[in-house]
């Protein structure tokens, strides 16, 4: 599984649309100031804010962009011809792709924590909180990373792009989801019961968006974090069992 | 790993049927039907078809890319399903695809990985199937700027990075020009008793050259099998001569006039007329140009069994 990780990953970093992203993820952090200079509020926690949108955002483009073609291409390109065709079981292949992806996201994660941290802290806006909501972005990422890769192994990746961000989107608002369930069960319990159905088929993204903890001091519960960390392993676990089971049937022809 | 195999075997298909699911209404159509055959160890072995006659499939089902409907398919005893199985096989399929961001040499690492080989030992078997495929002087390269020759050639080294005992090869030779093809043919030529090899291709003379042993698939099945000896035959057929000053209104005897040009008459007689026609042409002072033996070759063959279907 090794080889397919180092593989996965060198093939990400000699992906220019990475580095096209990754320089307007810079130049949008360090702009960050100007915002904050233009904006009615406390210019620390736009900055803050900003600084924070700026990161999930793309690490979420780079998981989805990236996700999504992680499988589909090796198939479409017949490269995994010459992989599976040696001694690597299927399921250890796509973990490696997986983890090889992720390995590519928790490096610029990693940068872009260091650039906001330096970049605040030499405008004495940082706060060490932000590092606990940047984690809380990071499980976001594993989640929908492995949604990707599930949908990479079964279909194209247009429709792979736009079931992983809809399901990003709905996880991102799975609180509203509930909401309307609640509203909705008078009139149409059947509705009701669909919409439920939704807000636990899906990832519940929303509890991994720790911005108002970091930004705004809103209080955790004891042992949120381990809770959410928990919740991210079990989806993402499901998601790539899924993808195995997927990618087990399938003839390569 | 179970063991079907008797001493000697390295690949045994039983009765390998597949078919896909095809068009709107995905329906059924067979790719492969009720194929037996075995190959022995130390065996070339090509096997010949035209375009779509189920070459790949069986050759895709044998290391484990696809899975038969029905039929058994077994390999050094065991399935192909089975990595370590897969650890003593080498497979190159038609027209490979390889990582075009990688160069040469990381390709190769990347595969010799793959078989969890020390990284001295992969060192020294990338030198070595470098050397043997001569791309030594284009390991730093991009693999997107090889030409296809090339690439053909990286393909075979990746088949053989492993050391595999079976090497599994898809049109090998498909696709190259006159010297790649004689290169890819010494190439597997300098492999033979080291290694089991199957290959298919639809060129046959490639086929003729190479193999101790044929099949030929057509529509999914198989129709002939054996020795190219066997299905050619050794003998000669008959001798193509060249005569010249033979006169138009000249009687041959049984030979039969192909065709007549400038000065000269082509002929073509039975073995056993040759030595009549030669007198012919001694007792009237003809020259004699050329005596060319005639055999059958496997084209032959294989477009008769063509035709009869």
């Amino acid at each position: 599984m090794g080889p397919v990780i180092v593989v996965t990953f060198r093939e990400a970093v000699r992906n220019r649309v990475l580095y096209l992203l990754l320089f307007f993820g810079v130049v949008i952090v360090l702009l960050s100031r100007i915002a904050g200079l233009l904006t009615v509020g406390d210019e620390m926690k736009v900055m803050q804010d900003l600084g924070l949108t700026v990161v999930a955002l793309l690490d979420i483009l780079i998981a989805v962009f990236v996700g999504i073609e992680l499988v589909y291409k090796e198939i479409d390109k017949r490269t995994l011809y010459l992989i599976l065709t040696k001694p690597i079981t299927r399921d250890r292949f796509l973990l490696g792709k997986y983890l090889g992806l992720v390995l590519t996201l928790l490096v610029i994660h990693v940068a872009m924590t260091a650039l906001l941290t330096v970049y605040l802290g030499l405008l004495g806006r940082w706060n060490p909180r932000l590092l606990v909501a940047l984690y809380g972005t990071f499980l976001e990422v594993l989640v929908v990373t492995a949604v990707a890769t599930m949908f990479s192994t079964w279909t194209t990746p247009i429709l792979s792009g736009l079931f992983t961000l809809s399901v990003w989107v709905i996880g991102r608002g799975s609180r509203s989801l509930l909401a309307l369930a609640d509203v909705v069960q008078k009139k149409s319990p059947g509705l009701a019961r669909l919409v439920k159905a939704v807000y636990y088929g899906l990832p519940n993204l929303d509890r991994m968006n720790l911005d108002a903890y970091a930004i705004h001091g809103v209080a955790l519960p004891p042992g949120y974090l381990l809770s959410i960390t928990v919740a991210a392993g079990l989806y993402t676990a499901v998601m790539l069992l899924l993808a195995v089971l997927l990618f087990q049937r399938r003839d390569f022809t | 790993m179970t063991s079907a195999l008797s001493e000697g075997e390295a690949i045994v298909i039983e009765h390998f049927s597949k078919s896909y699911r095809m068009g709107f209404f995905l329906r059924r159509v067979p790719a492969v039907r009720d194929v037996s055959l075995t190959v022995r160890r130390g065996e070339i072995y090509g096997f010949l078809g035209p375009n779509g006659a189920g070459k790949t499939t069986t050759l895709k089902a044998l290391v484990g890319l696809i899975r038969p409907d029905r039929g058994r398919l077994t390999v050094l005893g065991g399935t192909p399903d089975d990595p370590d199985v897969r650890r003593r096989i080498g497979f190159m399929p038609e027209n490979p695809y390889f990582y075009d961001y990688l160069t040469v040499w990381e390709f190769l690492d990347f595969h010799a990985s793959l078989y969890g080989i020390p990284k001295a030992e992969r060192r020294r078997r990338i030198e070595e199937y470098l050397e043997r495929v001569k791309m030594t002087e284009h390991a730093k390269k991009r693999i997107r700027q090889l030409s296809r020759g090339m690439l053909q050639r990286i393909g075979l080294a990746q088949a053989l990075i492993g050391d595999p005992e079976v090497l599994i090869l898809d049109e090998p030779m498909s696709g190259l020009d006159p010297v790649g093809r004689w290169e890819m043919r010494e190439l597997l030529r300098s492999l033979r008793g080291q290694k089991t090899i199957f290959f298919s291709s639809h060129i046959l003379h490639d086929a003729e050259v190479l193999c101790d042993r044929v099949g030929i698939i057509f529509q999914g099945r198989i129709i002939a099998e054996g020795t190219v000896g066997e299905l050619i035959g050794s003998s000669i057929e008959g001798y193509e001569v060249t005569l010249e000053g033979v006169p138009e209104t000249a009687s041959l005897g049984p030979a039969q006039i192909l065709s007549r040009q400038d000065r000269q008459v082509y002929l073509w007689t039975q073995p056993a007329d040759l030595s009549a026609v030669m007198d012919v042409a001694h007792t009237n002072g003809w020259r004699v140009v050329a005596v060319t033996p005639q055999k059958r070759s496997l084209e032959d063959l294989f477009m008769t069994l063509v035709q009869a279907r």
